[in-house]
């Protein structure tokens, strides 16, 4: 009863996941499992999406905050979709192409003739169209195949030779299930792709009307994800116990992988440069996949952020 | 003793076809060119199944709410329907063309619509289920009204009956049957739409457990809740046969 009693008078709030629950979000289960939101007087629920749009649900309010991505974001603001970036997840794009070793291909200039097997979204299209150019590869040549939510290890059995995915993710099921496999990554190719993602983003309403509220829900998910930083075993085992229908030893080599990266290069978790938003909106303009005419960097909002160095929380 | 004969035919084929089944999928599972993640052997199914039965009732709770809802709400809009476009050609002439326009939605895609409209929480799975399956039985029962209307319409005139006893008394009766087969479908709907559902968005319910282990690649417990999923149609669609054979007595001895 006294449980029932305290959640009432917590404040709801409903976070939009982008997929299901991986260790992108682990700060975010972190804080739920060591009860952060509760100390802050948030009584939080995740939801996991596949298929619809986390971005318009945080837009109509249906969801206060949500993950989402850059392109994703940029494309919702070309639209008026009134949605801001209030922290990048990880610093870093940790995303790369990937194709098992025995696939023969060397680098970016092999995927000509090869069968890409992604979502078919218009993004994957521009992004290797422009990296193959740049490698002076015939993008031509490439074929795109449309596997949907199909993931990496089973769909490169037989439907394609290569694919995009999380290195934190599917990279490390890959070296789990001993399969050897070959990655070039985003971040390695060209500084435009390397920006933060996932980014987790709010509605322009919700911030006119609740800015502390977003500040105690930062202020736990950054102490969430620097625990994961620090001690990402722990961390890992947090998870496990929200989210017992993954994979354990999966979401422990998966933390393991990931925590240099919640903060890599970055004066706390969260950090957002803004450069990197224009710099992303300005390349996808230039191919045509977006029609953007606005500064990018007004679309991120450092400012609820608790600026906590790594290493000075007791 | 025939009747039993063809009943112990029928049961046999169907228990072959499942030990072919499971057979097969033994043999395959055992190949070393399948690898686990791709199909893993029923005994690992049946042991994660066990391991996880907990946490895959706690989701089964989840669906079962908004099954039960879902069906229960479908029912009676069915019933409200069917008897509205019994007493009403025009509705019904209108009825059918919804129906019509109710099955022809590609519902993948309207799920996540429903989301963005009703939120997350059990709504939008009540409402997605109300769209599948109140269909079959308002379309069925509809259906066997008339049908009782055009085999008894003599009968009611003889007895004198007037409308509303005429239908209380011989065509609601004789279209029972009609509306437990529609029942008999949506049962099993019902639960494939929430289920479906949740995989599109969700907090708790089979369908995030499903995803959850499809994105981690435990294919194990992908066929563990398949498994589950299945059983208890067979199981809801035995109890719907069982309650018609109870409340149809008079058709003991017909083929339903």
């Amino acid at each position: 009863m006294s449980n029932l009693a305290l959640a009432a008078t917590l404040i709801p709030i409903t976070v939009a996941l982008d997929w299901t629950p991986n260790t992108n979000h682990i700060g975010l289960y972190v804080a739920q499992a060591k009860g952060l939101f509760t100390k802050q007087g948030l009584n939080v629920r995740m939801v996991q999406m596949r298929q619809t749009s986390t971005t318009q649900l945080v837009a109509v309010e249906k969801a206060q905050f949500g993950i989402s991505f850059l392109s994703d974001v940029l494309h919702a603001r070309a639209q008026k979709i009134p949605v801001v970036s209030i922290a990048g997840m990880l610093p870093e794009n940790t995303s790369c192409f990937a194709w098992r070793a025995s696939t023969p291909i060397e680098n970016v200039k092999g995927f000509e003739g090869k069968r890409y097997g992604g979502w078919g979204s218009p993004e994957e299209e521009a992004t290797l169209r422009y990296v193959m150019k740049n490698s002076n590869a015939d993008f031509s040549k490439l074929k795109m195949v449309t596997t949907g939510i199909s993931d990496f290890l089973p769909s490169t059995i037989k439907n394609a030779d290569f694919m995009w995915i999380f290195m934190g993710w599917d990279g490390v099921r890959a070296q789990l299930e001993k399969v050897a496999i070959k990655t070039i990554c985003l971040r390695d190719i060209d500084p435009v792709f390397n920006h933060p993602s996932p980014l987790l983003i709010t509605s322009e309403g919700y911030i006119k009307e609740n800015k502390l509220l977003i500040k105690k829900f930062l202020a736990a998910t950054a102490e969430g994800y620097q625990f994961a930083a620090k001690s990402p075993l722990e961390a890992a085992n947090l998870f496990s116990q929200l989210v017992p229908e993954t994979d354990k030893k999966l979401v422990e080599a998966s933390a393991r992988t990931l925590a240099p990266e919640y903060v890599k290069k970055v004066p706390y978790w969260g950090y957002q440069e803004l450069a990197k938003f224009n710099a992303y909106a300005k390349w996808a303009n230039e191919q045509r996949i977006l029609d953007l005419k606005e500064d990018a960097t007004q679309f991120a909002n450092n400012s609820f952020l608790p600026s906590v160095p790594l290493g000075t929380r007791p | 003793m025939k009747a039993r004969n063809s009943v112990l035919a029928k049961s046999l084929t169907t228990g072959l076809f499942f030990l072919a089944l499971i057979a097969l999928w033994l043999t395959l599972s055992n190949s070393t060119a399948v690898p686990e993640y791709v199909l893993p052997s029923p005994g690992r199914v049946l042991t994660t199944l066990l391991e996880d039965k907990s946490i895959l009732w706690s989701h089964a709770e989840e669906t079962l709410k908004e099954w039960a809802v879902g069906l229960g709400l479908s029912v009676i809009l069915a019933l409200m329907l069917s008897w509205l476009a019994f007493a009403s050609s025009k509705f019904s002439a209108f009825l059918q063309r919804i129906l019509v326009v109710s099955q022809s939605v590609p519902y993948l895609t309207i799920a996540p619509l429903l989301l963005l409209w009703l939120g997350l929480g059990a709504a939008p799975k009540i409402v997605l289920i109300l769209l599948t399956c109140t269909f079959p039985v308002a379309q069925l029962t509809l259906s066997g009204l008339i049908s009782a209307q055009k085999e008894f319409a003599i009968l009611a005139t003889v007895l004198r009956l007037e409308k509303q006893r005429a239908l209380r008394l011989i065509y609601v009766p004789a279209a029972l049957p009609d509306f437990f087969e529609g029942v008999k479908i949506s049962v099993t709907y019902a639960f494939v739409s929430s289920v479906m559902a949740e995989l599109i968005g969700s907090e708790a319910g089979l369908g995030v457990y499903l995803s959850r282990a499809q994105s981690a690649y435990r294919t194990d417990r992908v066929m563990a809740a398949v498994l589950l999923i299945v059983l208890f149609s067979l199981l809801c669609t035995w109890c719907v046969e069982l309650i018609s054979k109870k409340v149809l007595f008079w058709r003991i001895n017909q083929s339903v």
